[in-house]
């Protein structure tokens, strides 16, 4: 009877070993398909240093085992990468097969034919079941959606800004969560000058791109604006604009010494040290705060979306993607290259290795969001970048010219900011220069 | 038969090493020669870099009429900084590498350790310089901890007040010793009579110094002040790594103006075009410096 029972279960053992490796793993088998058709292609992608391509080199050496495509990262450094397509650009000539673009860069991208629409490869029979580019969260997917209607790049980085906050410290001097800029004003000052050693605030406000970072999230609370919707004209001489401005130079009087050269790794240490009570800085920074082996004040943060200003509670989105170059001839190892990284079906690996979530099904998980716990302030904060879309404004303006007008945002605020030259010959200033740079258009 | 009594004629002396020379200089001078051309003709044109150069549209001297005239351009307080910034490292480096290097001239033990040891901050990448002096300066770096052991107060080395001062300070740590090791040379080959003369003579260490240190010493003063004047002129890493030109403006040199206007904000004609009037400054001013080197070289 022993003897009986010890065969039967050797034969099922057997059987259900039989069934598992009679290959029904839909990535391999979207993979052999790929081998097939594919094998032996090279593709190379230019990056930048990330932390999702941190995560995409610990992926890439199965996708080359099961697909027999070899891929080439050439990483640079992301102002690098920015001028490597510039230059590309220019002399309308693609070295790469795909590139990993920022938000910022999706106009000059699109616009200029040098990345290819990806429509018709995410309809296409290369793209897997579990690749489920729906999944992908709208305010990203969004982020690389051009004029003509099409998509540009697979977002796979997705990053908003919200507000960071010392939970223990509120909670022991019975401040309530600000839900106001006038409430955070308020908190700042109090925690200033009532704990020692500790400032109200900590922000970004390094001249240049960062100032206009950080800038351009508190612009449409005050009412202010870019350009007007409804007309299309430059409008950075509405009456909002300069209050957002006025507002968060004197919110500096409360943020940690030094705040108007800080990058955004200075703001992010000023919080993790221990030495600010707020913070107003991007999702990115989250992961960082909640590592105890980096952060003093892991588990003692809290998470809340942005306070409303007199014209609303609004925040924004940024992010990289991969694009794949018109010039490309070998456009479908490159795209099977995109799908597989950014898929769904490879989510787990993904963030388990320290990617930046940019899905719905990772965000929306409960038992991630108990692990995470900025995850809610996250979806709460792409609502208020929703509501941002809403009323037809963004914090990247969608055209090729960006980063012009980021500069001279960037350097005509920080000017004013230290008090260089007046907020009204700041908003003057640059009202005359981006309607110069945007009068082509 | 008649052997033919010929004389060899003599080639120029200056014939054989000019043929040498020439390839170099051809080459060279070509490429310097096109991307001086090159860099007149962007400054003569309106171009968003990035675009294909196909879509430059030529605008003259417009280029220059904006950087030195329109209001909104900030090309004359980025040069009144450059010049701050010029004058603020050049003196203090020559004066203090010539102390130093009269200090290291005399017989002292460590003197060979010592000056290995000044050889490090050249040695450095400029970027990791930055990055050192972004450390060492803020708000709870090394710098204001000295600060507040002498003095009992910090410093805020990021704010308007100081940024300049910070990297002016950095530039001075990173390059006094180029001044004191090409000064120590200098002053390790001056001949020893005049000084023993002078001595018999009677003159004082200062009279010695004036009248015969300094005289000799000047020509190659002046060189390591082309040397290092130009290279001022074209700093950038250090800067761009500290400050980025900020806050404001307070920072912001010629050349990371240039690099801010062309690659940053893209305009490509404006960028060339400061590109061009910094080219015009180091070199108007190099040559001004070679004259009166000449000149003190032939007088002494």
């Amino acid at each position: 009877m022993k003897v009986r029972f010890v065969f039967v279960l050797l034969i099922l053992t057997l059987a259900l070993s039989s069934v598992a490796a009679s290959g029904h793993d839909p990535i391999e088998d979207w993979a052999a398909g790929i081998k097939e058709q594919y094998g032996g292609t090279t593709i190379t992608v230019a990056v930048a240093s990330h932390p999702s391509i941190e995560a995409f080199k610990t992926m890439i050496p199965r996708f080359e085992e099961l697909t027999g495509i070899t891929v080439v990262l050439d990483e640079m450094e992301e102002g690098q990468l920015g001028q490597r397509r510039l230059l590309e650009v220019s002399a309308e000539s693609a070295s790469y097969d795909a590139m990993m673009t920022a938000i910022e860069w999706n106009a000059h991208v699109a616009s200029s034919g040098y990345a290819t629409p990806l429509e018709p490869w995410i309809e296409s029979d290369i793209t897997p079941d579990w690749f489920n580019y729906e999944d992908i969260l709208q305010a990203y997917r969004d982020m690389f959606l051009w004029d003509d209607g099409m998509h540009y790049g697979i977002p796979f980085a997705g990053e908003t800004v919200f507000m960071f906050y010392r939970q223990d410290l509120f909670e022991e001097h019975g401040i309530d969560v600000p839900t106001t800029y006038d409430e955070v004003m308020e908190a700042a000052a109090y925690f200033s000058d009532n704990v020692d050693g500790v400032h109200g605030i900590s922000y970004r406000a390094r001249l240049g791109w960062e100032f206009t970072y950080m800038w351009s999230i508190f612009l449409a609370p005050f009412g202010g604006m870019m350009v007007d919707p409804e007309t299309g004209e430059v409008a950075l001489d509405a009456p909002g604009t300069a209050a957002s401005l006025e507002y968060i130079r004197d919110l500096w009087q409360y943020g940690p010494v030094g705040v108007e050269s800080f990058s955004f790794p200075e703001a992010w240490d000023a919080f993790m040290l221990g030495r600010a009570a707020i913070m107003i800085e991007a999702s990115a920074a989250a992961p960082e705060v909640e590592n105890p082996d980096k952060s003093l004040v892991a588990g003692m943060t809290g998470y809340s979306e942005l306070p409303a200003g007199p014209a609303g509670a609004f925040s924004g989105v940024w992010g990289w993607s991969f694009a794949m170059m018109d010039d490309s001839d070998v456009k479908e190892a490159t795209w099977a290259f995109i799908a597989y990284l950014t898929s769904e079906g490879l989510q787990d690996d993904y963030l388990a290795n320290g990617g930046i979530v940019s899905r719905e099904s990772a965000l929306g998980d409960p038992d991630r969001q108990a692990a995470n716990p900025y995850y809610q302030a996250t979806l709460d904060a792409l609502q208020q970048a929703a509501a941002l879309g809403e009323l037809g404004l963004s914090v990247v303006l969608p055209t090729p010219k960006w980063s012009q007008v980021s500069e001279i945002m960037g350097i005509e605020g920080a000017r004013a900011f230290i008090g260089e030259i007046s907020v009204d010959e700041a908003i003057s200033s640059m009202q005359a220069q981006v309607s110069e740079v945007l009068a082509d258009d | 038969m008649t052997a033919r009594n010929t004389i060899p004629r003599r080639r120029p002396e200056w014939l054989a090493p000019a043929v040498l020379i020439l390839p170099a200089f051809a080459v060279v001078f070509t490429i310097a020669a096109y991307s001086a051309f090159s860099l007149l003709q962007l400054s003569t044109v309106k171009l968003t870099f990035g675009e294909p150069f196909r879509n430059a549209e030529t605008v003259g001297l417009q280029n220059y009429q904006w950087l030195l005239t329109n209001q909104h351009s900030t090309f004359w307080a980025t040069l009144r900084v450059t010049v701050t910034y010029l004058l603020g490292t050049l003196i203090p480096e020559l004066l203090l590498g010539f102390a130093i290097a009269l200090l290291l001239n005399r017989k002292m033990r460590g003197n060979s350790l010592f000056t290995a040891v000044l050889v490090i901050p050249i040695v450095l990448m400029p970027s990791m310089v930055g990055l050192i002096g972004r450390l060492y300066f803020s708000y709870d770096g090394l710098v204001n901890y000295f600060f507040d052991i002498l003095t009992g107060i910090r410093h805020n080395w990021y704010g308007k007040d100081l940024a300049l001062l910070a990297v002016i300070l950095v530039d001075v740590w990173e390059w006094t010793p180029f001044f004191i090791l090409i000064l120590l040379a200098g002053l390790q080959t001056l001949p020893v009579e005049p000084f023993e003369a002078a001595r018999v003579d009677g003159a004082s260490r200062w009279q010695s110094f004036t009248l015969i240190t300094l005289p000799l010493m000047l020509p190659l003063v002046l060189t390591t002040l082309i040397l290092r004047f130009m290279d001022v002129l074209r700093l950038f890493d250090v800067i761009f790594v500290m400050f980025a030109g900020g806050p404001g403006t307070t920072t912001t040199t010629l050349p990371l103006y240039v690099y801010r206007t062309t690659l940053v904000q893209r305009d490509v004609g404006r960028g060339s075009a400061a590109s061009v009037m910094l080219i015009v400054i180091i070199v108007s001013l190099t040559v001004i410096l070679i004259k009166a080197r000449e000149r003190i070289k032939f007088e002494a």
